[in-house]
């Protein structure tokens, strides 16, 4: 399901698209610009509060960086928000090695080796470069025989939606349906102007919430819980 | 916000005199008497192209005579040239005019025959008997012209004429039933008569100019330039009299005076569109004063072509480059009775002729307000036969509501549902014009018609009327409400709110609500 499909879903749902209209073709549509921007706010705002709770599948991909001799900070895909797993590394296939995050980053780096700059060799560790964009530096800066090398990595990339034909990041229809139907219950609550409670207080959403969870798993949610005696 | 129904006109008057059925600008939609929805006039259609002779084409005159028995003849006056007209593509001529007039006619029933006028006093006084076109035997030494005739009393009255020197202050009844007899040295009252039904002459009391006559309630009415309107008195020649009607003032213009079946209208000096029945009734107040509503639109006029649809129950006022249009039976209705007729076509509704006939083509009893143009072309409003103006043009209709408050548009914005009937696929642009906001909204809903499948083909033919499907609705959807929804970005303390159709095809917006 693509965003123009999931915002036109969300407006049947609060009957804003009813009687003899038509669904809309592009959010330009100006019959119903207020409800298409607030729909779309809905659906953003509910994306980025599963996103941050949770890692769903659409979320994990992999990228690459080739080092280059004397360069020793890196810039990392486009729509990377953060390195997947606990223990996030870079793996250079060709050795079979991973390189793996310095202890305490840059900021312990600096000070256990205060020429970690200027260090060359073989990179064995990496640490968060904090710039303007996500960047990562690598330890030791990769000298003339070791630049040329691709080291892949594991991360998290951006699902968000913004223009029509970005896709929900879901599996299945039945996801992206239920993810709608949550989605819904933010657009009602946000056109009342109560954007701001707690939405873990609201039966409605919490129910529609639960409906997409379970989908989202891969194995069968547990239908019984309580002690099991004998 | 309540529900925006559309039963009032326009009305530019102060917003806490207006009402939010009417609207604060608007042109080119139509009142009903029995529904308050917003709709197009229907489009006004060519009829005919008159030849041109030397001098031109430009229609400056219809004429026609319905005689005793109904059988109909129309004369056009193109140019100078007059012809018989069969009110499709043959003109036959009928006769040159010397000079450039503006040929009025007026029907002496009696003896099958039209008496001819001529606004400009250029062309003696004309007689057509349906076969010839002459001049008027009128028992005179020397040529009779005159501006304006109407027949009252078993005579014809012929208004501000000329014999010889030009009296426009001047009017000569025929003798009783002799429209064919004249005389201008008898005046009434002070003549000597034997029996009263001689033919006579009598002046405006104030020797103005006439510029005005009409019938009202059976009494012969007459508006002197920069003066005063009077009525007729007496029963003949011995007693005839003009008496003050109305002291506090008199038409303008040459044509703006008319007689609309209960009342008599005309154009002041001001541009002020007033009511004789209103004067008659309640004196020099603005209830005689029909343009209240839309002084912006009336201001300053000098003239106009005044025009009766007896039919449509509608008086038009032809001011150059549009219609002003006064829906009678809205009249008294609390509502402003007021549309505005504008065209994007070339005809741009100037004219230097309007008249309420009947189609000379066809053999059914249909009578529409005629108008031609500068090119010959002669065309007929109302027209429920064309798409669009001239079957060519798109028709604007336009209004824009009074301010309109509510909390909710306040705090949450506008959204709610247009109400309407499907009859062709139409664009309906809404413009929201929220205060302290300062800019205008779009919000475009798109009107459907019928289904595709539905071809509506019940006259016979491949599709009603064999042409183009623009005003079907179809068997589907006929009288079935269908409703789109809206939305349009901001808020504010209120809205403005326009409605724009540029289309050529019909279209029947019920009401507007702030409801989901």
């Amino acid at each position: 399901m693509d965003f123009l499909t999931g915002v036109n879903r969300l407006l049947r749902r609060n009957n804003v698209i009813k009687g003899d209209d038509d669904n809309i073709t592009t959010f330009s549509d100006n019959q119903h610009a207020a409800k298409i921007e607030l729909s779309q706010i809905a659906i953003q705002d509910e994306l980025n509060t599963l996103v941050s709770d949770r890692l769903i599948p659409y979320e994990k991909t992999s990228g690459s960086i080739v080092t280059v001799e004397n360069k020793r900070t890196y810039e990392l895909a486009a729509d990377f928000v953060r390195l997947f797993g606990e223990k996030p590394y870079f793996y250079y296939s060709t050795d079979n090695q991973q390189v793996f995050e310095y202890p305490g980053g840059e900021d312990h780096l600096r000070l256990a080796i205060p020429n970690y700059q200027d260090m060359r060799g073989n990179p064995t560790d990496w640490y968060i470069y904090h710039t303007t964009t996500k960047q990562v530096g690598l330890y030791q800066t990769p000298d003339a025989t070791h630049a040329g090398r691709t080291y892949t990595y594991e991360y998290e990339r951006d699902v968000t939606v913004s223009v029509e034909n970005d896709n929900l990041p879901f599996h299945s229809e039945s996801e992206a349906q239920s993810f709608i139907a949550t989605a819904a219950r933010r657009y009602q609550l946000l056109e009342l102007g109560q954007g701001d409670i707690d939405f873990d207080t609201d039966a409605i959403y919490l129910t529609a919430r639960r409906r997409l969870f379970d989908l989202m798993r891969f194995t069968n949610p547990k239908k019984r819980w309580g002690v099991k005696y004998g | 916000m309540a529900d925006l129904i559309f039963g009032g006109g326009l009305n530019e008057q102060g917003s806490t005199e207006i009402d939010s059925q009417e609207c604060i600008e608007g042109y080119n939609f139509e009142l009903s008497e029995i529904d308050t929805h917003f709709r197009s006039r229907n489009p006004f259609e060519k009829q005919g192209t008159a030849p041109s002779v030397s001098g031109g084409n430009t229609i400056n005159g219809f004429i026609q005579l319905i005689k005793q028995d109904d059988t109909k003849t129309t004369l056009v006056q193109a140019g100078t040239g007059i012809f018989e007209w069969d009110g499709n593509s043959t003109f036959t001529s009928k006769g040159n005019l010397t000079t450039t007039s503006k040929l009025r006619g007026t029907t002496w029933s009696l003896g099958g025959y039209s008496v001819i006028t001529d606004l400009l006093k250029t062309t003696v006084v004309q007689k057509w008997d349906g076969t010839s076109f002459g001049t008027l035997t009128t028992g005179l030494g020397g040529d009779l012209f005159a501006k304006y005739g109407l027949v009252y009393q078993n005579r014809v009255w012929l208004f501000n004429v000329k014999s010889g020197t030009d009296t426009p202050h001047l009017i000569v009844a025929s003798a009783f039933e002799d429209p064919e007899s004249y005389n201008i040295t008898s005046r009434a009252v002070q003549g000597s008569f034997a029996t009263g039904l001689e033919a006579f002459y009598i002046v405006a009391p104030n020797l103005r100019p006439i510029n005005g006559v009409a019938i009202w309630y059976d009494t012969l009415i007459i508006s002197t330039e920069g003066g005063i309107i009077y009525k007729l008195t007496g029963s003949d020649a011995n007693d005839y009299a003009f008496k003050s009607f109305y002291t506090g003032s008199a038409a303008t213009g040459v044509e703006t005076m008319s007689a609309t079946g209960n009342d008599v209208v005309y154009i002041r000096k001001g541009g002020v569109i007033e009511s004789l029945g209103a004067t008659d009734k309640y004196g020099d107040t603005s209830t005689d004063d029909l343009s209240l509503w839309i002084r912006n639109q009336t201001r300053n006029i000098t003239d106009a072509i005044t025009v009766y649809d007896q039919n449509r129950q509608k008086i038009y006022f032809f001011i150059g480059s549009k219609i002003l249009v006064l829906f009678k039976n809205k009249i008294g209705s609390g509502f402003s009775p007021w549309s505005v007729y504008t065209t994007q076509h070339s005809s741009q509704f100037t004219t230097n002729v309007a008249t309420y006939m009947r189609d000379p083509f066809t053999s059914e009893d249909k009578d529409y307000v005629y108008f031609g143009d500068t090119s010959g072309n002669i065309y007929f409003l109302d027209s429920e036969n064309v798409s669009g103006d001239d079957n060519t043009t798109d028709i604007v209709t336009y209004r824009k509501s009074l301010y309109l408050e509510s909390d909710q548009i306040r705090d949450i914005g506008i959204s709610g549902r247009v109400y309407y009937h499907r009859i062709s696929n139409t664009n309906l642009s809404m413009g929201f014009e929220f205060g302290d906001d300062f800019t205008t909204q779009p919000c475009n809903v798109p009107l459907k018609g019928p289904p595709v499948t539905d071809t509506g083909a019940y006259y016979g033919g491949e599709f009603y009327f064999g042409g183009d499907i623009y005003f079907n609705a179809g068997f589907q959807f006929t009288d079935l409400i269908a409703t789109k929804g809206y939305s349009p970005s901001g808020k504010g303390t209120g809205i403005h709110l326009s409605l724009t159709v540029n289309s050529r095809q019909n279209f029947d917006v019920i009401k507007i609500t702030d409801q989901p």
